[in-house]
């Protein structure tokens, strides 16, 4: 399963809105909630844990979510999680800014 | 608190030497008096038979989304609820509409405290689904120390499971051991009755208000993973009061806390009120906590996620030391404070209350250094 994302990544990478590189406010983290069947999950809770704060998302009816963090927390400083009423987190993957930017963040999430 | 203390320790003594002579009959302290009073209004509210009290957004009409309906933010279920003194006391100190039309060198000193008879309610809900458990995260004190990241309750470790009457009666959840909350899986330290906690029965009208809302939509779909339904239940987890009385006020709070810890007071001696832990204060200082620090005043729902810049814990906080802040423009509002503050200069102050500062920053179009040039 890690793989097959892993593979689409540059798909996925080569779909970032240029409103997302261009933000300058913060770090963007943004990235989908599935199920283990490919199903994108809407009302899933994504939390973003800097270790000073918790920010937390729910997802879209895409199974979508985006959040903006403070521009001095770097990425691997962040743990994330993701549930939804029922399931929990199966496999989480971070895909780190292009090179050169400190942001977007992808995240994708896989629930059981 | 201390208030209290200096008013009517003498009378306790002499009710202290009654109970010791004459009767075994319980005898009310001023604390107990504060916390039925708190109690009672807050199940006024429950019963919907607060009279002449009006919630801040039909006070403020064109208020905007508060604070935690940001992205990002834990939200909470808010209501504020004001009685007809706090309105008046509003209207009278133009702090509905023309706080931002103020130039500081016009600062109505009357603006500083409520009046005696003023009440302030702000409830705290938490939704509860009709159909099968819904969790609770349930506050820890012991895990409520740390300075340097926030303790709200995304961070708590565990959650109660709540269940109404009915479900109980169809479902046994004694194989789970886990449930999923706000993002993350966690231990489930209690199992509750819905009847454990005050709470109000959604009608259509209640659901559609809070799915309109940010906030209520928000933590509607984190908890129960979709919106809010007619025939769910809205269960009280937190609330603060205040009342004008005199100078600084009294300050109240409650929370729900399932474990019943014994250092903590509870709301009240019936059972749903053993159920919900009770603070107040009526000064930012005093009593001091018995390591010499000023005294605290908190509550783990609405000030547990602040993160403090000053190197004081939310849980060594004060209602006053806060609110004592609170003027127009709203400087610093989220900073974790204890002792005694001030309003900052040149700032209106809005009677210790943060919702008409806050609105009128909100709907000022200018930098607030733009209005005071």
């Amino acid at each position: 399963m890690a793989d097959s994302w892993h593979e689409s990544g540059a798909t996925v990478w080569n779909a970032v809105p240029a409103a997302l590189l261009a933000n300058t406010q913060g770090i963007v983290w943004f990235g989908t909630v599935r199920d283990e069947q490919g199903q994108f999950l809407e009302n899933a809770t994504v939390q973003l844990d800097t270790g000073i704060i918790e920010h937390v998302a729910v997802t879209g009816i895409e199974g979508r979510f985006r959040l903006v963090l403070p521009k001095n927390i770097p990425f691997d400083a962040v743990i994330p999680y993701c549930a939804r009423p029922g399931s929990h987190s199966a496999y989480i993957q971070r895909r780190p800014p292009p090179r050169g930017l400190d942001s977007p963040v992808e995240l994708q999430c896989i629930l059981r | 608190m201390y208030f209290g203390e200096q008013i009517v320790r003498p009378a306790v003594l002499v009710a202290c030497f009654f109970l010791t002579t004459v009767t075994t009959a319980p005898v009310a302290t001023p604390e107990d008096s504060y916390a039925q009073q708190f109690s009672n209004t807050v199940q006024m509210h429950i019963a919907g038979s607060s009279d002449k009290w009006l919630e801040k957004a039909a006070i403020f009409s064109d208020t905007p989304n508060d604070i935690s309906s940001l992205a990002g933010v834990a939200p909470l279920m808010l209501e504020t609820w004001f009685n007809d003194a706090s309105q008046r006391f509003l209207i009278e100190n133009d702090l509905l509409a023309g706080l931002q039309k103020h130039r500081f060198k016009e600062t109505p000193s009357q603006n500083q405290y409520l009046p005696n008879d003023a009440k302030v309610l702000l409830l705290s809900w938490w939704p509860v689904s009709a159909k099968g458990a819904t969790p609770i995260p349930v506050w820890q004190a012991k895990n409520s120390g740390a300075v340097e990241r926030s303790n709200g309750y995304l961070h708590w470790p565990t959650a109660a499971l709540v269940q109404t009457l009915e479900q109980t009666k169809t479902e046994t959840l004694t194989d789970i051991s886990q449930v999923a909350v706000a993002g993350k899986f966690r231990p489930i330290s209690h199992r509750a009755s819905l009847n454990s906690l005050f709470h109000i029965l959604v009608t259509e009208s209640v659901a559609a208000h809070w799915n309109e809302q940010k906030a209520g939509n928000k933590l509607s779909r984190m908890v129960l993973g979709r919106p809010l339904r007619a025939g769910d239940f809205l269960a009280l987890v937190a609330a603060h009061g205040v009342w004008g009385d005199s100078g600084n006020g009294h300050w109240l709070t409650l929370w729900w806390q399932p474990d019943k810890p014994a250092e903590l007071m509870p709301l009240g001696p019936s059972d749903i009120e053993q159920h919900y832990a009770f603070d107040s204060c009526s000064d930012s200082t005093l009593p001091r906590e018995p390591d010499g620090s000023p005294n605290s005043c908190f509550n783990p729902w609405l000030e547990g996620g602040l993160v403090s810049h000053s190197g004081i814990t939310p849980r060594q906080s004060n209602c006053i030391s806060c609110h004592a802040r609170a003027s127009f423009p709203p400087q610093d509002f989220l900073n974790v404070t204890q002792g005694e503050q001030h309003i900052p200069p040149n700032s209106l102050p809005t009677g210790m209350l943060w919702s008409p500062a806050l609105r009128a920053r909100d709907m000022t179009t200018h930098h607030d250094e733009a209005i005071f040039r």
